[in-house]
C-alpha cells in the first residue's frame, strides 16, 4: 500500500516535471491560475460565446448538434451557428471538447458541493498548493523561513475562504458548463505562461524565463482573455507549443540525436494539426508556415522522416476530420464552411455562400454517427475515416504546402481506393473557395500594410477609430490597439536595429545553409514567420468592433513576447537587475491601480473614457520601454541595466493594473466567481 | 495522527466545510440573492440625487463622443417587506436615450444603496440643440405597489 502510494507520487512528480519543467514552472502555473480567478466573472462577455457555450452543453450531453439552449432564450439568432442536414451546430469543437471533461467533473462534484462553494473551494485549493510551493522557493532565494510563508499564506487563504463561504450567494446550476468553459481557457492561458517559461528557459537563465512567463500571463492581453472562453488563447497556446517542440527538435538535431529530434518534430506537427480542430484556417496557415521553416532548417529530410511528420500531421488533424465527418459527412469541411444561420457574419472564413451540395446528401451519415453516444460515435468515425483520412490529409496538407507535405501524405495513404474517390470530389468542393480566400487574406493584408492610418489604428493609437462601428459597443471607445493592450511591445522599437545587426552577421557567413544555423536562430526564424503570417492574414479585417485588445492577433502575442525577450537589450538587464525589475513592477502595479481608481472617481469617468485613459497611460509606458530598450541596443554601455529594468516593469505593471480594473470595475457581465471579491467591489468606484 | 502542515490543515477544513454545506449534508450556507422583483414594499427615509448634475458633455481622452452624464443616487431604505425593487432612471426622450439602474431589495435588507446607472455615450452628430428636456425618476416598485419617490423634469445643458 505505502509502496503503491510512493510509486504513484513518484509518477505524479515525473508527469509534473515533464509538463512544467521544474518547481518554478509549476508555481508560475498555479500563481497565474490563482490570479486569473480573482477577476473571473461567471458569464458570457462576447456574443459568439452563446453558440459555443450551448454547443458545449450539447457535447457534454453526448451529441454534437445543439438541441437545448441554456444560455439563450431561442436558438437561431446567435453568431457562429451553422446548419447541416437540418441540425444546428456550433463551431470551434476542439476548444469545446477540451472543456467537456471539466463540465463532467464540475457536475460530478456538484453532487456533494454546492456550485458556488465548489468554485471557491477549487480556487482555495489551487491557492494552497501555490503557497506550499512558494514557501519552498521563498526559503531558497530569500531569508524568509519556509514556515513563515506557509503559515501566512495558508492563513490568508483560510480567511478568504471563510469570507467567501460566509457571504456566499447562490449560483444557478446552468452556470457550471460556462464556468467549466472559462476554466478551460484559464488553464490554456496559464499553460501558455509555462510553455513560454520553458521555451525562453532553453536559451536564457531562469529569471528571464520566469519574467517572460509572468509577463505573458498578467502583463499582456492574454490575461484579459484568460477567463473569456474565446478560441484565441487556446490557438496561441498551440502555436507556442508548436514553436517549443520545434526548438527542442532543432537542439536534438544539432546534438545528432536524430531519433529524439524526429519525435519532437512530429510533436510540433501534432500540435499544429490540433489547431485545425478549433479553427481550420488558422491551423492551415500554421501548418504551411511550420512546414516551410521546418523543411528548410531540418538537418535530415529523409523519406522516412517526412513520412513520419506527415503521419503526425494527420494524427493532429484526425480529431478535426472525425468531427467534420460526423457533422457534415465531409471530413475536410469544417463547421465554419457550413451555411451560417441567423445572418450574422462568420469571421475569417471563405465565403462559400450556400453550397449545400456536400452537406445535404451526407447529413444522414453524420447524424448517425452523432446519434450514438460520444465514445462509439467517435470510434466509428475513426474506423471509416482511416482510409479517407489519408486521402484527405493529402489534400489538406497539399493545400497546405503543395509539394512538401503531399509526399508524406502519399506515404501514409492506406490503399483503400473506392471511398477516397468519392471523398475526393467532396474535398474539392470547399477547396476552391478556400484557396481564393487564402490568397485574398494575404493580399488584403498586404494592402493594409501600406495604409499608415489603418496600421496606426490597429497597432498604435485607438481613440475613436473611424473604421470601427462603435454602435455595437453603445458608442464606447473600448477597442484598444496592440500597443495600448500590451505596452511591453514598445520594446519592438529596437527591432530594426536588431534585424539589421543579425542580417549583417548573416551576410558575413553567407555560405552557411539554414539547416546549419544554430537551433536558436532556427527557432527565431519560425517565430518571426509565424508572427508575420498570423498578423498578415487578419489585417484586412482590422480594425474591428468587439476586439477589445485586437483579439484576432492574440495568438501572436506570446510569439512577440518571445521575440522581445530575445533582444539582448531586454534579457541582459532582466538577469542583471532583478530587484529593480520586481520592485519597479510592484510600484507600477500599485501606482496604476491607484491612478486608475483615482481618476475614475475624481473625474467621474465613463467606460470609454476610463479605457482610453489606460490606453494613454499604457502608451506612455510603451514609450519609456521603447526608449530604454532602443537606447540600450544602440549604446549598451550608456544605458544601465537598472534603467531598462524600470523601463520594462513600468508598462508591465500598468498592464496588470488595467487587467484588474477591467475585470473588477469596467466590464461587468456576470457575478464574480469568488464572493470575497464581490463583497469588495461595491467599495470601488463605478464607471 | 494530527496533520501539522498548514496547507493540509486548511485544506481539510475547507473540504469539511464544502461537504457539510453541500447537498448531501445540507447545512444551508448559500444566500439566494434576489434578482427578480416580487411583492412587497420599502420605506425610503432619505434620497440624495443631484439632478442638476445631469448634463451632456464631451468625452475625454480621445473618445470622440459626447456623454449624457448621470449622477449616482444614494437611497437610504428603512424597512423592507417582500422583494420590491428600487428603480432609478434618467431619460432624454428627444434623443431616445436613457440610463437606469435597479436594486432588488429583500426582507430585512435596510441600509443605504448606491444606484449608479453610469454615463450614456451619444454620437456628437446626433446633438442638434443646446438644451434638452430630460426626466429623472426614482421609484419603488413591486407587483403589488408602485411608489414614486422622485419625478422631475430637468433641463439638460449641452456643454461642448
Amino acid at each position: 500500500m505505502t509502496r503503491d502510494v510512493g510509486w504513484f507520487t513518484g509518477r505524479c512528480r515525473q508527469a509534473r516535471k515533464a509538463v512544467f519543467g521544474d518547481r518554478y514552472g509549476y508555481a508560475l502555473w498555479l500563481g497565474l491560475l490563482v490570479t486569473f480567478g480573482l477577476y473571473w466573472r461567471v458569464g458570457i462577455f462576447v456574443t459568439d460565446t452563446y453558440t459555443t457555450a450551448n454547443a458545449l452543453v450539447a457535447v457534454s450531453n453526448g451529441h454534437l448538434h445543439i438541441t437545448e439552449t441554456p444560455y439563450t432564450l431561442t436558438l437561431g439568432a446567435q453568431p457562429g451557428l451553422h446548419e447541416a442536414g437540418g441540425r444546428l451546430y456550433g463551431r470551434n469543437y476542439g476548444q469545446i471538447l477540451l472543456a467537456v471533461p471539466l463540465v463532467w467533473a464540475l457536475q460530478a462534484l456538484s453532487v456533494f458541493i454546492t456550485p458556488r462553494l465548489l468554485l471557491l473551494g477549487l480556487w482555495s485549493g489551487t491557492a494552497l498548493v501555490f503557497v506550499a510551493h512558494v514557501s519552498v522557493l521563498g526559503q531558497r532565494h530569500t531569508d524568509t523561513a519556509k514556515r513563515t510563508v506557509l503559515w501566512v499564506g495558508s492563513g490568508l487563504v483560510a480567511v478568504l475562504f471563510l469570507v467567501g463561504a460566509l457571504t456566499a450567494t447562490a449560483l444557478p446550476d446552468t452556470a457550471l458548463p460556462i464556468a467549466a468553459f472559462q476554466i478551460s481557457t484559464m488553464l490554456a492561458a496559464a499553460t501558455t505562461g509555462v510553455v513560454l517559461y520553458r521555451l525562453v528557459g532553453i536559451w536564457h537563465d531562469r529569471s528571464v524565463a520566469l519574467s517572460a512567463g509572468v509577463a505573458i500571463g498578467i502583463a499582456s492581453s492574454v490575461g484579459f482573455w484568460a477567463s473569456l472562453p474565446k478560441r484565441h488563447v487556446l490557438v496561441g497556446l498551440l502555436l507556442l507549443t508548436t514553436v517549443y517542440l520545434f526548438a527542442r527538435s532543432r537542439i536534438a538535431y544539432a546534438d545528432s540525436r536524430d531519433r529524439l529530434a524526429l519525435g519532437f518534430r512530429a510533436g510540433a506537427y501534432v500540435a499544429a494539426g490540433l489547431v485545425t480542430w478549433t479553427h481550420a484556417f488558422e491551423g492551415f496557415f500554421l501548418v504551411v508556415t511550420l512546414a516551410l521553416v521546418d523543411l528548410i532548417t531540418a538537418r535530415r529530410n529523409s523519406l522516412v522522416h517526412l513520412a513520419i511528420i506527415g503521419l503526425a500531421l494527420f494524427l493532429g488533424s484526425l480529431p478535426m476530420l472525425v468531427t467534420n465527418f460526423l457533422i457534415s459527412g465531409n471530413p475536410v469541411k469544417p463547421p465554419r464552411l457550413l451555411s451560417a444561420v441567423g445572418g450574422a457574419n462568420v469571421e475569417f472564413t471563405p465565403d462559400t455562400g450556400g453550397d449545400a451540395g456536400t452537406g445535404g446528401g451526407s447529413g444522414a451519415g453524420g447524424s448517425e454517427g452523432t446519434g450514438t453516444d460520444g465514445g462509439t460515435g467517435g470510434s466509428g468515425g475513426v474506423g471509416t475515416d482511416g482510409g479517407t483520412g489519408g486521402g484527405s490529409d493529402g489534400s489538406d496538407a497539399g493545400g497546405t504546402s503543395s509539394g512538401d507535405s503531399a509526399g508524406p501524405g502519399g506515404d501514409t495513404r492506406t490503399p483503400i481506393v473506392t471511398p477516397i474517390l468519392g471523398l475526393f470530389k467532396q474535398v474539392l468542393g470547399p477547396a476552391a473557395p478556400a484557396m481564393a480566400f487564402t490568397s485574398d487574406a494575404v493580399s488584403g493584408g498586404l494592402d493594409v500594410l501600406t495604409t499608415p492610418d489603418r496600421m496606426s489604428q490597429i497597432f498604435l493609437r485607438s481613440g475613436s477609430a473611424p473604421r470601427i462601428n462603435y454602435g455595437y459597443n453603445s458608442y464606447e471607445a473600448i477597442e484598444l490597439t496592440m500597443l495600448e493592450a500590451v505596452p511591453l511591445f514598445g520594446a519592438v522599437a529596437a527591432l530594426p536595429v536588431v534585424l539589421l545587426r543579425s542580417a549583417n552577421q548573416r551576410l558575413q557567413q553567407w555560405d552557411v545553409r539554414p539547416s546549419q544555423y544554430s537551433p536558436r536562430t532556427q527557432t527565431d526564424l519560425l517565430v518571426t514567420a509565424l508572427a508575420a503570417v498570423f498578423t498578415l492574414v487578419y489585417l484586412s479585417r482590422l480594425p474591428l468592433h468587439a476586439q477589445l485588445t485586437v483579439r484576432y492577433l492574440l495568438p501572436t502575442v506570446p510569439l512577440i513576447m518571445y521575440g522581445v525577450v530575445r533582444f539582448p537589450a531586454v534579457h541582459e538587464p532582466i538577469s542583471d537587475a532583478r530587484r529593480w525589475l520586481v520592485g519597479g513592477y510592484a510600484v507600477s502595479v500599485v501606482g496604476g491601480l491607484l491612478l486608475g481608481l483615482g481618476v475614475v472617481t475624481g473625474l467621474d469617468l465613463a467606460l470609454g473614457e476610463a479605457v482610453q485613459l489606460h490606453a494613454l497611460l499604457n502608451l506612455g509606458g510603451a514609450a519609456v520601454c521603447g526608449g530604454t530598450v532602443l537606447g540600450r541596443t544602440l549604446a549598451p554601455s550608456r544605458v544601465p541595466s537598472r534603467a531598462v529594468a524600470v523601463g520594462l516593469s513600468l508598462p508591465a505593471g500598468l498592464t496588470t493594473a488595467y487587467l484588474f480594473l477591467s475585470g473588477l470595475v469596467y466590464f461587468q457581465y456576470g457575478p464574480f466567481a469568488l464572493d470575497f471579491i464581490r463583497v469588495l467591489t461595491p467599495h470601488l468606484p463605478a464607471v | 495522527m494530527v496533520p501539522r502542515y498548514p496547507p493540509t490543515v486548511v485544506a481539510l477544513f475547507i473540504l469539511v466545510t464544502l461537504v457539510v454545506t453541500g447537498p448531501l449534508v445540507g447545512v444551508d450556507a448559500v444566500r439566494t440573492q434576489p434578482t427578480t422583483i416580487g411583492d412587497g414594499t420599502a420605506a425610503i427615509s432619505s434620497v440624495q440625487l443631484p439632478t442638476s448634475e445631469v448634463r451632456i458633455t464631451d468625452g475625454r481622452f480621445g473618445t470622440n463622443v459626447a456623454y449624457l452624464r448621470v449622477p449616482d443616487a444614494s437611497v437610504t431604505v428603512d424597512s423592507v417587506t417582500g422583494r420590491p425593487r428600487l428603480l432609478y432612471q434618467v431619460a432624454i426622450p428627444a434623443l431616445d436615450i436613457s440610463r437606469e439602474d435597479e436594486q432588488v431589495l429583500s426582507k430585512g435588507q435596510s441600509g443605504t444603496y448606491r444606484l449608479a446607472p453610469g454615463d450614456r455615450a451619444v454620437t456628437p452628430s446626433s446633438l442638434e440643440r443646446e438644451v434638452y428636456n430630460g426626466t429623472v425618476l426614482l421609484r419603488v416598485q413591486s407587483f403589488e405597489a408602485a411608489e414614486t419617490i422622485v419625478a422631475e423634469n430637468v433641463t439638460v445643458q449641452v456643454d461642448r
